[in-house]
């Protein structure tokens, strides 16, 4: 058993002062608010520390695109197929992706990692922790969502090769006529007529049975209006990525969407699509009452730094508390994983940060972290 | 408190057949309530007296948003020459609400724009019909078609079909046979689905028209013989060469969208444009409107092509028509948009002079009865 003694602790939700994290098994096994010690244990002394639930990024590519390997090692898009749900980011992850260890020695533990932008429908993406080893070992969720994307990143995939789509409107057209032969493919199997199993179908199968939400790159308000559009027609479950000019939309997104993962801010607009970034999106969002996840979208900017982003998004209006359940609870809820990550809580697994500052300290050092109960730095 | 509107004095062109001189427009509801002599109690009042008030005006033929101004390439929504044959397309996928034509449409007193995909396909995809608030008005609008120069040129240029107005004309009736097949089909295979011929089918089932890119006369003929073959109701767009067949057209009772007529003639299908077009249709009866075909001339375009076509002997009434309750009628949505009556939308704008004179100023533009534009001075138009 390990115990985490005294600091202040944000348990997801709010901050502790002084109390004790009981840790055995992988597992949180209790939360104190006061000190309680017990002889048998490891006292691991936190007084005067920042003790987190491990970050949690909802938006990366970790390991598509290895940090400082050539272009013929980038694995996060299929730009042969504009409409490819059966791909699994999980199935390109590369183990040896320095990023990895970087994201980790920073208090990042768990990422969701994605198919790119390129393709209309893009595949499915999975929950991992960013353990070493290979990535299939360290599996939370394997079907955590599959990659729509609208916008200027398709249309400038295939325009060029005079395929389908190079506009928005054939964007959505692939989109809905995959969603419409998905649901006509159900019934068929439902019915046993005339059914072959199709790879390609059975994962928006489980899409159209609510089994993961669509993971919908849209920058723009009118991308993300017409993600909107689709969700309803076909009631699907929806979460925006990257949701740049979200504030424009943010009165269709309330209690439409399971939640919006913002970003990248930190960088410039480098398409006219991304016209409107900022670091207010995300606490304007969450004021309206979205569930807020602050991403990344490794190795767009880097995932070590996650913390810093949610500081800048605090920086720039969002309350402290939002800005940290942005980067534990919130990504962790849009995951479906909150049961297992995102919290310091009985029960959960102890995925956990110590800080030596505020994490939104600029000069803030993760100096322990924990996955599973182990101590990986 | 709900809020009413009162539209006080001025000369009111009702587009219903009268002039009406010092009356009050009462808006409640975001409707025109009832048009009378005094102001009711407990009404803002706005004082038009000395001015002119028309109706919103409507332009049928646009790719507002879907070619977004000042972007470029990543704005440019309209065309998917990846497949001459792209029924299933919906121009509201590709429209960004927040394109500034939409603010100087409603600078400019236009309420109603009809937004279709552009002509690089022979069968291009659905059009829908708006405020230039962004309210939807009618989804689909029809099926835009494209015959003539624009699909022969861009398929020419991959070493496609259609290569040829030959080509263009076989894509357009193959779909459509594909369509009735595929109609027959399904009654028999519930489990049949195709959303392109799901798209073509609304056309046989009369829900919206097959509106059909067309210049020049040959091209407008073979539109509606086309469309004669399956009995699909035909609206022609831009009919440039409408004049010179223009018995034919009112003979058949197709409407058409006209213009833009403030275009040079660069291409040769563009060879007789002239805006005596528009006069040869009163003539002759056919129910036109004009068009900007926005983004291809600015949206203020609409206007000053009624105002240029009087220089053409177009009767101003006429003229007016073309630019308000024509395009509702094209758009058969006349029970709700067009004119200033009792229980229509108030969509209504004030002048400070005829909307026919290319000086005259739009002071206010409302839609469903709230202020969607106040002229304040020349900054006004700077956006």
């Amino acid at each position: 058993m390990k115990i985490l003694v005294g600091g202040m602790i944000f348990t997801g939700k709010e901050f502790i002062e002084g109390g004790a994290i009981y840790i055995e098994n992988g597992k949180i096994i209790k939360v104190l608010k006061r000190k309680y010690l017990r002889n048998e244990a490891e006292i691991i002394d936190c007084s005067g520390k920042y003790i987190l639930p491990g970050l949690i990024d909802a938006h990366t590519h970790i390991g598509l695109y290895e940090e400082g390997a050539g272009r013929d090692y980038t694995d996060g898009n299929e730009m042969t197929k504009p409409v490819t749900p059966h791909l699994y980011a999980i199935d390109a992850v590369s183990p040896h992706d320095v990023a990895i260890k970087r994201a980790r020695e920073n208090g990042v533990t768990s990422v969701f990692v994605t198919p790119g932008s390129a393709n209309p429908i893009g595949g499915i993406g999975s929950v991992i922790k960013l353990k070493d080893g290979l990535p299939h070992k360290n599996v939370v969720k394997k079907e955590a969502g599959v990659k729509f994307a609208f916008g200027e990143n398709p249309k400038f995939v295939y325009g060029p090769q005079k395929k389908m789509p190079m506009t928005r409107m054939a964007i959505a057209a692939l989109i809905r006529e995959s969603l419409y032969k998905a649901k006509y493919y159900g019934e068929k199997k439902k019915r046993k007529r005339d059914f072959e199993t199709d790879v390609e179908m059975e994962a928006l199968l489980k899409l159209l049975r609510r089994e993961f939400p669509v993971r919908a790159h849209a920058h723009r308000h009118d991308d993300i209006m017409t993600a909107l559009r689709i969700k309803e027609e076909f009631g699907v479950d929806l979460v925006i990525e990257h949701c740049t000019s979200g504030a424009k939309v943010k009165d269709h997104l309330k209690g439409k969407v399971i939640g919006c993962v913002v970003g990248p801010a930190f960088g410039v607009s480098t398409k006219p699509e991304s016209r409107d970034i900022s670091f207010e999106t995300p606490g304007i969002l969450a004021k309206e009452g979205i569930l807020v996840a602050i991403t990344s979208d490794h190795p767009v900017t880097p995932l070590k730094y996650l913390n810093i982003y949610a500081a800048m998004a605090f920086k720039e209006g969002m309350e402290e508390i939002e800005a940290l359940k942005a980067i534990t609870i919130n990504p962790a809820k849009i995951l479906g994983v909150e049961k297992r990550i995102g919290s310091i809580e009985k029960g959960k697994d102890a995925d956990i940060v110590v800080f030596n500052r505020h994490p939104f300290d600029l000069l803030a050092r993760a100096e322990m972290v924990f996955i599973d109960g182990e101590r990986v730095k | 408190m709900e809020r009413i509107i009162a539209i006080k004095g001025g000369t009111v062109y009702t587009m219903e057949g009268k002039v009406l001189k010092d009356k009050v427009i009462v808006i409640k509801d975001g409707k025109i309530k009832e048009i009378i002599n005094n102001i009711p109690e407990n009404v803002t009042v706005i004082d038009a007296q000395g001015k002119f008030i028309y109706p919103g005006l409507i332009d049928i033929h646009t790719h507002a948003g879907l070619w977004e101004e000042g972007i470029g390439r990543e704005g440019y929504d309209g065309n998917e020459y990846t497949d001459p044959v792209t029924p299933h397309l919906r121009a509201l996928d590709g429209i960004n609400f927040l394109d500034r034509g939409f603010e100087e449409a409603k600078a400019n007193g236009i309420t109603t724009v009809n937004i279709m995909p552009g002509s690089a396909n022979v069968i291009g995809g659905q059009g829908v019909a708006v405020k230039t608030t962004g309210e939807i008005l009618l989804n689909p609008s029809g099926i835009k078609m494209a015959l003539g120069e624009n699909p022969r040129r861009v398929y020419r240029a991959q070493n496609r079909m259609p290569s040829t107005r030959m080509g263009s004309a076989f894509l357009m009736r193959k779909a459509l046979i594909e369509t009735q097949n595929y109609i027959k089909k399904k009654e028999k295979d519930k489990y049949l689905f195709d959303l392109k011929y799901e798209a073509l089918s609304g056309l046989f089932e009369g829900k919206y028209p097959a509106r059909i890119h067309a210049h020049r006369q040959d091209d407008i003929v073979t539109a509606i013989r086309i469309m004669g073959e399956f009995n699909i109701k035909a609206v022609i767009e831009h009919s440039t060469e409408g004049h010179l067949v223009a018995d034919f057209l009112s003979k058949k009772g197709i409407p058409c969208a006209l213009g833009p007529i403030i275009t040079t003639r660069v291409k040769q299908e563009l060879k007789f444009r002239t805006p005596e077009t528009a006069k040869v249709y009163e003539e002759k009866g056919v129910l036109f409107a004009f068009t900007t075909d926005y983004p291809v001339i600015p949206i203020y375009g609409l206007q000053l092509s009624a105002s240029i076509a009087l220089q053409y002997s177009l009767s101003r009434e006429t003229a007016l028509k073309a630019i308000t309750i024509n395009g509702a009628k094209i758009l058969g949505l006349d029970k709700r948009i067009g004119s200033i009556k009792e229980g229509k939308d108030a969509d209504i704008i004030i002048t400070d002079g005829d909307i026919l004179e290319p000086v005259t100023k739009i002071l206010y533009t409302l839609i469903n009865g709230e202020i969607v534009y106040e002229y304040k001075g020349p900054e006004s138009l700077l956006m």
